[in-house]
């Protein structure tokens, strides 16, 4: 009786990991291929980056200014939760974690989502070990200031390097079908700190 | 025509046999000496073809650095690296991983944080990844190279749980093509 209880507690285990693995991958809707870029973008590098406040997954509201001087900061948009190139970027973040702490950075990634659909897709994901900020409401706005804001309500796909004097280092959205390499912000902090 | 051998309950992966001949296709070598040896390629070569791996059979992991089950797998997929090892089969599989749609960077990354011991390609242009016709990651392919054609022994699609187990499944599909 024992042995077949732990043959039935180890099926369990077993399928549920199987469950999980299946789970995100069907709950991810497919917008197919969109339009590359949908907006104009309002920032470029040598400006002031204008402060910002926004909640965070964590519950705690976190303004670009409390890292100045102290941080530099990447801002990762993405355009929205359960969606498939999103879905197969932010996890990856998780592994740059040594390469942040590095380069004396801070990784933020925002959407337009609300907390409940970030927390939801977000934990289906396995977790993000970076603040995730929530863009909602006033829908946008934060998005709406880079000029990342698409006309259908979604952000652009952006990568946004701001060094610790607040000075918008690098600024580029991507084509939203395209997850942009890492590359991208790790040459952007390796330049950053050269000069130090 | 991809034929379902067996699969086992409660292992989240999939077993196909494909009959179809792949290409041989060509990769970057790699960086480090003691992958170029355990590879058996010639150190004054650029690039290598997969028939030059000094192995009757290849496995090959398409994982994305991206990809949370490829991440999750990582510690199984090295504890399978390290049986093949003990139990002696080392001469018979060879253990690579192609990073399907990322970057040298990227693949270099995936490899410190797991401490990856086999060789890790870049596949940017998702190339390879077409060539072996994988559609999610992570999936597993083993290859015999030696002969004609090279040819898919068995696919194994999704993260597995048990690297024991996994690789008593490849020795039944080895054994089978008297490998």
């Amino acid at each position: 009786m024992k042995k077949v209880s732990l043959v039935i507690i180890a099926l369990i285990v077993l399928l549920a990991g199987h469950g999980y693995a299946q789970e995100v991958k069907k709950y991810i809707y497919n917008p197919g291929k969109i339009k590359p870029t949908d907006s104009v973008m309002r920032v470029k590098p040598g400006d002031k980056a204008e402060d910002f406040t926004l909640p965070s997954l964590s519950g705690e509201k976190i303004s670009l200014s409390q890292f100045q001087n102290k941080k530099n900061v990447v801002i990762s948009f993405v355009p929205a939760a359960w969606t498939p190139v999103c879905s197969a970027q932010w996890p990856g973040y998780n592994l740059l974690d040594d390469i942040f702490k590095e380069n004396d950075a801070v990784l933020l990634g925002i959407t337009v989502d609300n907390i409940p659909t970030l927390y939801a897709w977000t934990t289906a994901m396995g977790g993000v070990n970076f603040p995730v900020l929530s863009d909602f409401w006033p829908h946008g706005k934060v998005a709406q200031q880079f000029g990342l804001l698409r006309r259908d309500g979604v952000s652009e796909r952006a990568i946004v390097v701001i060094d610790k004097k607040g000075t918008i280092r690098y600024a580029e959205a991507y084509d939203i079908n395209v997850r942009p390499p890492a590359d991208i912000i790790i040459g952007q902090l390796k330049k950053i700190n050269q000069e130090k | 025509m991809a034929v379902v051998l067996n699969g086992c309950a409660g292992v989240d992966y999939s077993v196909r046999k494909d009959v179809r001949p792949i290409i041989n296709f060509t990769l970057s070598m790699p960086d480090k000496s003691s992958e170029i040896d355990y590879l058996g390629l010639d150190k004054n070569s650029r690039f290598f073809k997969l028939s030059q791996i000094d192995s009757p059979a290849v496995l090959i992991e398409v994982f994305s650095m991206y990809c949370i089950y490829c991440q999750q797998a990582a510690p199984q997929v090295n504890e399978l690296y390290r049986l093949i090892g003990k139990n002696g089969l080392t001469d018979k599989i060879k253990v690579i991983g192609i990073g399907t749609g990322n970057s040298h960077q990227e693949a270099e990354i995936f490899k410190d944080k797991f401490a990856v011991p086999f060789p890790l390609f870049p596949d940017f242009r998702e190339g390879v990844s077409t060539v072996l016709k994988v559609n999610s990651t992570p999936t597993f392919v083993l290859l015999s190279v030696r002969g004609r054609y090279i040819r898919t022994i068995c696919r194994y699609e999704g993260k597995f749980f048990n690297a024991e187990q996994f690789l008593g499944e490849i020795n039944r599909a080895m054994a089978k093509e008297k490998l």
